[in-house]
């Protein structure tokens, strides 16, 4: 099931490039997980928080954030909900622009 | 070109980087963006270019942007040019710390959008009278 996201005309040349790199992020994201390399995914997820909404997409920044905050926290688990959480955003995400 | 169009950004982040990019060259396609990633190359290019903004990460890969506003604090002919903070991170500390060093504004990322950044920019008396 895709989700569509409309956004302005702005955004066109930005926010695919951006969606593209975040999905080849996730093989490492989830390496990192797998080596238990936790500091790597914080600096990503901080990376990620900072810049998901800037590109549009303000519930990427909410997901980077949370997984920041579990990363910090060590919450290892919690990790592992949030990261197929956000492989699973960015499996559905579809975004078109408008004038 | 004016010489009085050229803006710094200094941010870890190559997506922000393009954003900002993107952002100039909407706004203005008489702006020239110098990007650096690191404190070591945004010295190398305020040393050869006249810059009228720089736009300063806090949190850099391997250094801290309160770093370069101690450093600038020091030298008279940086400290002449403005700085805007863009940072994730936005404790009352840290902006207050940050204000202490003289920086013009402290816009939080991410971004909320074109215009919300552009009229934010623009209440920079600084940035406007580049523009």
């Amino acid at each position: 099931m895709s989700k569509t996201i409309e956004l302005p005309k702005f955004y066109e040349e930005l926010t695919p490039p951006y969606l593209n790199k975040r999905k080849e992020e996730l093989v490492l994201l989830q390496s990192c997980f797998d080596q238990g390399n936790i500091d790597h995914i914080q600096k990503l997820a901080h990376k990620i928080a900072g810049s998901g909404g800037s590109y549009g997409l303000p519930e990427i920044s909410t997901l980077g954030k949370d997984i920041e905050l579990a990363a910090i926290a060590g919450n290892n688990e919690e990790l592992k909900v949030l990261l197929d959480k956000f492989t699973q955003y960015l499996q559905e995400i579809e975004v078109v622009f408008k004038d | 070109m004016s010489t009085g169009k050229k803006i710094l950004i200094i941010d870890d982040d190559s997506d922000i980087r393009a954003y900002f990019a993107k952002f100039f060259r909407v706004l203005d396609s008489n702006i020239k963006l110098f990007e650096a990633e690191t404190l070591v190359s945004a010295v190398d290019v305020l040393e050869k270019e006249d810059i009228s903004l720089i736009l300063l990460d806090l949190r850099l890969e391997y250094e801290m942007g309160v770093e370069f506003l101690k450093f600038r604090r020091d030298l008279e002919h940086l400290k002449k040019i403005p700085v805007v903070v863009i940072s994730a991170h936005s404790e009352q500390e840290l902006v207050i710390e940050c204000l202490k060093y003289g920086i013009k504004d402290f816009i939080k990322k991410p971004f909320e959008g074109f215009e919300q950044l552009k009229n934010r920019l623009e209440r920079i008396p600084s940035f406007s009278s580049i523009l």
